[in-house]
């Protein structure tokens, strides 16, 4: 076997063994406010898995989903950010680590941050795509984390109805062509005290829970919430 | 001049001694030293006072404002 396909096989090895790395890229800002401007924080937990070695992350590229505008790169610790566009459309922010930074193993932990107007999709989430670069023997090798999918998932970002009321009642109805899932609920209103549809009540914390199912007259809302469904949410 | 002399230790005696800490009010700086459970105490000492909805009953601070419409219909 040549030396070539030595490293060719390595290579293979590394990205395959990256793809069952330890932790993904997620989102550490948290669920975004629909069809707003405001921060989107990537999370990158660690570098390549190359063939059993650890490598610091080089570069990191997020590709910018369909309907966010205005977006904006933050500079971080990690580098200087590169906005890539498409004409106008800014379809990709690029963070690249000078190569004297690089660290010898895989110790690092970066926020990446960028700003961007979010789609106005309540109760969705969006998908990002991001490609993460290492330096392997003076060579880049690059896993994208994509899709949902169990081996390279791309990080997941919550799109949360905006709230009139930060810290109280919110008066809201599900907009036109969206259902919220049951088994999603828990994700749209992690941060709620609890949620109302009528005499029906949700909450994902349990001692507010055991309270609904035994106060007289309330049910516990298990159900899909329909378009049209006027709720009421205390934060 | 009596009158005067009157008024003046009527205003001598309101605004004089107020450090005998007798006045009854029950501020902290009048509570005992060696104090027994009745003595003012910060919540994690405290957790039983700590404010509480009715047991099995939600509180009505998380019942949505239109909860009696609601039930009617």
């Amino acid at each position: 076997m040549s030396r070539t396909y030595l490293f060719a096989g390595v290579l293979v090895a590394g990205l395959l063994s990256s793809s069952i790395a330890l932790a993904h890229v997620s989102i550490s800002s948290g669920p975004a406010t629909a069809d707003q401007s405001q921060k989107i924080t990537l999370g990158v937990g660690h570098g390549c898995e190359i063939g059993g070695e650890h490598y610091d992350t080089a570069k990191v590229r997020v590709d910018i989903p369909t309907g966010f505008t205005g977006v904006r790169a933050l500079f971080s610790d990690f580098g200087k950010p590169t906005l890539i566009r498409d004409g106008s459309t800014v379809t990709a922010v690029e963070w690249a680590k000078p190569a004297a930074d690089i660290l010898d193993g895989d110790d690092g932990y970066y926020d990446l941050t960028f700003r961007a107007r979010t789609p106005n999709a309540p109760f969705s989430q969006v998908v990002f795509t991001v490609h993460q670069t290492c330096i392997v023997n003076g060579e880049e090798v690059t896993v994208v984390w994509t899709g949902t999918g169990a081996e390279n998932p791309g990080p997941v970002l919550t799109l949360i109805p905006a709230r009139t009321n930060p810290k109280g009642w919110n008066k809201l109805t599900i907009p036109t062509g969206v259902t919220v899932p049951a088994d999603k609920m828990g994700t749209y209103f992690a941060d709620a005290l609890i949620v109302w549809r009528g005499t029906e009540a949700f909450s994902t914390n349990a001692n507010t829970a055991a309270l609904i199912a035994s106060t007289p007259g309330v049910t516990a809302l298990t159900g899909d919430l329909a378009a049209g469904d006027v709720i009421w949410v205390r934060y | 001049m009596r009158r005067l002399i009157l008024l003046a230790a009527l205003l001598v005696g309101a605004c004089g001694d107020d450090t005998g800490g007798t006045t009854g009010d029950a501020g902290v700086s009048d509570a005992p030293t060696d104090a027994g459970p009745q003595a003012l105490a910060p919540c994690l000492d405290t957790p039983t006072q700590l404010a509480r909805p009715p047991e099995g009953v939600l509180p009505c601070d998380l019942l949505p404002p239109d909860f009696a419409a609601a039930r009617r219909r």
